[in-house]
């Protein structure tokens, strides 16, 4: 909790919450302090001695002295002045020296109209360089495909090293040199290796790093049509600003979300929405005459007729396969069209299994589910299985913020706040809150951890069991004579030492039994430690609403077994790559036998290729959709554009088949499909305000020219019939909707962008942000956005996991499992349409031990075969040094087709592995 | 009455001074130099394009007629790939000219750009695109801005040092 405290400015009391610094409780209170180094992320350092104020001892104190805001903790009563003459004088005379050396440069930089430094020049009212000298001049580096880099723009504020090495752990990106010559870069020019490194863009207060993909289609930010959207791209669901003009999406911006991602996005969010902007997007309906083999384009109504013909057939079998990259929406819409029983979620039957196994646990209410700014807020996380910073990048983000807790609480025992950055960070030295990692390779995160466990799948089972039974045994009331290992103690202990441990895993290890042996272990936990919590990362955005909507075991894998033994009549498959989980040849024999497939999709691949009518989806960014994250937060984006050519959202596609209008009736039927999704309707219902907002700025520019090439008549913008934003500059904007927020008149739908007066780069949001310090985020003034917990609203459910079973682990073959192996850059599918992406996609190599090897006589580079019942792949094999023993990795999207049954093919034989592995 | 016959005698002086309307188009009026007409995009000293597409004159014109969107050469300078100016909608006001930092868009003397057809009047950068430097004829952006380029590297610039060596311990 905390206090409010009076303190004035100007000899005018305000009222700010105690635990802030000055400057934050400043900039809430909407005055226009200058700062360049602060961060409501990072803390105070006090480097740039931008944000200077005049400090007074009392009331009879007129000679003063000039503090550092960003330094300086309110208190009760204090007396400061923004505008003395002698605190203004300094503002400006230090803007005037950092000045000195800046480029000349704004008309040719991305960041101008959108970088804090203009807009901190101004404020000072620095306008005409008197400085005679020459400039001092760096020279660039090449720093991947993600980002431009300008070293003669710097200020020298810090904040990208403070970012890139203390918050998130990079360590390729560093200072050099000395006083006015410091240099902000790698040692080699090269890619930057961290995956938050997209965040430099928004956290230099300048244009030394810009985002380089932006700048291949460039919009100055003050054009930019912006809408509340999520990332699509893993299942945290981050929240973003997707930014757009002229139909193609030009730049992902963080939205600020207090619950999950904070301030920052991983790159892979940032960068993978090429894909709608892509040439081979799907715009068009095409349908496919069986006799001539001929493609031709259909419209509208013949592409409906055509629909409802094959959906009347007389002995019709419909079949439909759902998505999870796919909204609710779409799902429920499908769903509705070919019944609960046909209706298929596009996800492997393993991953089905955990999903609905996550969800049977959720609804018991027996875990705490967390959100990311909780984990960060927590002091122990056991994380187990699964590579967090390749397949949630985010919540490793939040891991590593959560190990700095163990110092903040030793600083607050010395009364320092945790804003004061340099100080926790001296206090702390090396101690860290205890991260523990079970994994079968060694993670990123790796650095923070206390314990760093790399073990094959079924060690990492026995020792979640023996931990498990440690925690029994020490709570029962006769103790058991059993003995257990020293590390399952010392982990159990370290869970029990903390006051709120988490345990984090996820799908991706496609292990149900180490799932449920999470699960029983953080049930367990709960029930000594009623602060415990537990989060798990599924493999897309929308996997686990989709695992709600399908009925259990109706996954692909018994879908293509359902195709192969009574092949339907017609086969409805939207958004949905079967060639992703399936191999070519057997699959394409299978949908050679479906009389008529229809795909509804985005993008042209493999599964599009096979159809007989292609309706063309509209991207996350053409439409409004709910989505449910890994943690049951249902959340609403808003269509940052309207959908392009002849694409529309699937329900739409659906709308005159199912009977579903696309209104409340939709909603309604999800409600009747599961009482989880009960609280659907609170969240669409937002939808409606009372005003108009736009999703243009002001300023939007070039109106009567944009499209004078194709027409010089200007005909009226297209109308958002389904929200109340509207695709023009007309209505309320963002900056303006809280004010205007009141008892008779209310604006639900989020603000669609972030702009304050004279704070025109995203610098702007720290005007918004009330939160009363940087780590409590429940008293955020965005808090409405937040999104809707489902199973926090619900009369909890019994039931109770299952008791794992050791032998139970898949791909298990003599002492060998094969894994998946996870890479940021190649397990998304659409992300995979990025180019800047694809450049930094790792080539696909098994990864083994130097022991493993050695068993199968390999050498690094020589191709090694693993095959599946109708499928082998055959890749260069690495030799890893910190892989687990007995574990094979195999590149994700190889895992995913090979199925469950895969053994290794060539230079291996049973006995020589059983024999070896002992060795 | 005094006033009616002195009203007369003004009429009837009227009549003999010199007309200011001319016989356009076969008689041309002078039009100075800054007259602003027809709106051009000029090159540099070296003919290179001026125009960084910085968008500046788009922001500033107030009935949002100007369009631009950028592009980059090979080496390395901003160029617009489209410049698309609607003289249906332009009022000539000039704000254009005063909002861009390279001196590439200016107004000229020349005023006579009616058309049948609407559509005619959305010139296009092949359109606007002279190959002079207009009035401003020395001035080169890319040796004042800090920008690297081909052909100028960094330090090279007016009143730039030489690009500062990291690696040197020399204090």
């Amino acid at each position: 909790m905390t206090n409010k405290v009076t303190i004035f400015i100007e000899d005018l009391p305000y009222q700010v919450a105690d635990d802030i610094n000055l400057l934050q409780a400043c900039l809430s209170l909407k005055l226009d302090i200058p700062y360049f180094c602060w961060h409501p992320a990072m803390g105070s350092v006090g480097a740039c001695r931008q944000c200077a104020v005049m400090q007074y001892q009392d009331e009879e104190d007129t000679r003063g002295r000039l503090v550092m805001s960003c330094m300086t903790p309110v208190a009760e009563g204090m007396r400061i002045s923004f505008s003395h003459e002698k605190a203004e004088t300094f503002r400006a005379t230090n803007i005037e020296a950092m000045m000195t050396n800046h480029p000349h440069d704004c008309p040719v930089c991305e960041e101008g109209g959108d970088c804090h430094l203009q807009d901190m020049t101004l404020l000072t009212g620095h306008i005409t360089r008197r400085y005679p000298g020459t400039k001092r001049t760096h020279n660039n580096q090449y720093l991947g495909p993600f980002l431009n880099h300008e070293m003669n723009r710097c200020i020298g504020c810090y904040r990208c090293v403070r970012f890139y090495r203390d918050y998130c752990g990079g360590n390729d990106l560093n200072v050099f040199s000395s006083k006015n010559n410091i240099f902000f870069g790698r040692a080699e020019p090269g890619n930057l290796e961290n995956e938050f490194s997209g965040n430099l863009a928004e956290v230099c207060p300048t244009g030394v790093f810009t985002d380089k993909p932006f700048s291949q289609h460039y919009i100055r930010k003050w054009d930019l049509q912006s809408a509340p959207s999520i990332c699509t791209h893993c299942s945290v669901g981050c929240n973003t600003y997707v930014t757009e003009r002229g139909g193609i999406i030009r730049k992902i911006n963080n939205r600020y979300n207090a619950a999950i991602n904070g301030h920052f996005l991983c790159d892979r969010g940032r960068f993978a929405y090429q894909h709608v902007n892509h040439d081979n997007k799907l715009t068009q309906i095409w349908s496919r005459a069986q006799q001539s083999q001929t493609t031709h384009i259909f419209d509208n109504e013949q592409a409906h007729s055509q629909l409802s013909q094959w959906l009347n057939e007389t002995d019709a079998q419909v079949l439909g396969i759902g998505s999870a990259r796919s909204s609710l929406e779409n799902n429920a819409a499908l769903h509705k069209l070919v019944g609960g029983n046909n209706f298929y979620a596009g996800i492997a039957n393993n991953e089905l299994k955990q999903l609905q196994l996550l969800t049977k646990t959720y609804e018991s209410k027996q875990v705490a589910l967390v959100s990311l700014s909780q984990i960060e807020q927590s002091d122990a996380v056991l994380l187990v299985g699964e590579d967090v910073t390749q397949t949630a990048p985010r919540l490793a983000l939040s891991i590593r913020q959560m190990t700095k807790n163990a110092g903040i609480a030793q600083a607050a025992k010395l009364g320092i706040k945790p804003w004061q950055d340099e100080a926790v960070r001296n206090i702390s030295q090396d101690s860290k809150s205890p991260l523990i990692i079970i994994n079968t390779d060694e993670t990123k995160l790796a650095d923070v951890a206390k314990y760093n466990l790399k073990l094959a799948p079924n060690k990492q089972l026995e020792l979640l069991i023996e931990i498990e039974a440690y925690l029994t045994s020490k709570y029962a009331l006769t103790p058991s004579a059993e003995t257990f290992s020293d590390l399952a103690i010392a982990i159990a202990e370290e869970l029990l030492a903390a006051n709120n441990p988490v345990v984090v895993t996820g799908t991706h290890s496609f292990d149900i039994a180490l799932l449920s042996a999470c699960l029983r272990l953080s049930i367990l936990l709960r029930k000594h430690k009623n602060n415990s919590g537990f989060y798990c990362a599924t493999s897309s955005i929308n996997a686990l609403g989709l695992s709600l909507l399908a009925q259990p075991d109706h996954d692909i894998d018994n879908l293509i077994h359902s195709i192969k033994s009574t092949p339907p009549t017609l086969l409805i498959i939207m958004e949905t790559d079967l060639y992703r989980y399936c191999a070519n040849e057997k699959l394409s024999k299978y949908l050679d036998n479906i009389k008529h497939i229809v795909v509804i999709e985005q993008i042209m691949n493999d599964t599009v290729k096979m159809a007989d009518l292609v309706l063309p989806a509209a991207s996350f960014a053409e439409q409004h959709s709910s989505w449910l994250n890994n943690e049951g937060r249902l959340q609403r984006a808003y269509a940052v554009m309207p959908a392009s050519d002849m694409r529309q959202t699937p329900v739409q596609w659906l709308a005159q088949h199912n009977a579903l209008d696309d209104g409340q009736n939709l909603y309604r039927y999800m409600q009747t499909i599961t009482p989880l999704l009960q609280p659907i309707m609170q969240i669409v219902t937002t939808d409606k305000s009372d005003f108009p907002v736009a999703r243009q700025p002001m300023r939007s520019s070039a109106r009567t020219a944009f499209f004078a090439n194709i027409d010089v008549k200007e005909y009226a913008p297209k109308r958002d019939k389904k929200s109340n934003l509207t695709f023009t500059m007309e209505g309320v904007a963002g900056f303006r909707q809280q004010t205007l927020d009141n008892s008779q008149h209310k604006i639900t739908t989020p603000v669609t962008g972030v702009w304050s007066p004279k704070w025109n780069s995203n610098q702007a949001l720290n005007k918004d942000l009330k939160q009363s310090s940087f780590q409590d985020e429940a008293d955020s003034s965005l808090g409405a956005d937040l999104g809707l917990k489902i199973f926090d609203q619900l009369n909890s459910q019994e039931f109770t996991v299952p008791a794992a079973q050791i032998d139970s682990p898949s791909q298990q073959l003599n002492n060998l499992s094969i894994c998946p192996q996870h890479h940021i850059y190649s397990n998304d599918e659409l992300a995979d349409y990025s180019s800047s992406i694809q450049q930094l996609r790792p080539e696909p190599v098994i990864s083994l031990n130097q022991q493993q090897a050695n068993h199968l006589s390999l050498k690094s580079g020589e191709k090694l075969t693993i095959s599946s019942d109708d499928y082998n792949i055959s890749l260069p094999c690495f030799i890893s040094k910190t892989l687990a023993d007995q574990v094979v990795l195999v590149p994700f999207t190889e895992f995913l087709r090979l199925g469950t049954n895969m053994h290794i093919a060539t230079k291996y034989s049973a006995g020589n592995a059983n024999g070896d592995a002992n060795d | 009455m005094m006033s009616q016959i002195r009203t007369l005698l003004k009429v009837l002086k009227h009549t003999f001074t010199k007309a200011d309307t001319v016989q356009y188009p076969e008689q041309q009026p002078y039009l100075s130099p800054r007259y602003r007409g027809r709106i051009v995009l000029t090159r540099d000293p070296n003919g290179d394009e001026r125009c960084v597409a910085c968008n500046l004159c788009s922001v500033a014109c107030p009935v949002d007629c100007i369009f631009v969107e950028k592009d980059e050469t090979q080496g390395g300078r901003w160029q617009a790939k489209t410049f698309r100016i609607n003289f249906s909608r332009c009022i000539m006001c000039g704000f254009c000219e005063e909002a861009c930092p390279t001196h590439a868009i200016q107004l000229t003397p020349d005023f006579e750009m009616a058309e049948y057809d609407r559509q005619n009047l959305v010139y296009e950068k092949e359109h606007l695109l002279i190959n002079g430097p207009g009035k401003y004829r020395d001035y080169n952006f890319y040796q004042v801005c800090g920008k690297a380029i081909e052909g100028k590297a960094k330090g090279q610039a007016n009143n730039e040092a030489p690009p500062i060596d990291i690696k040197s311990l020399l204090p």
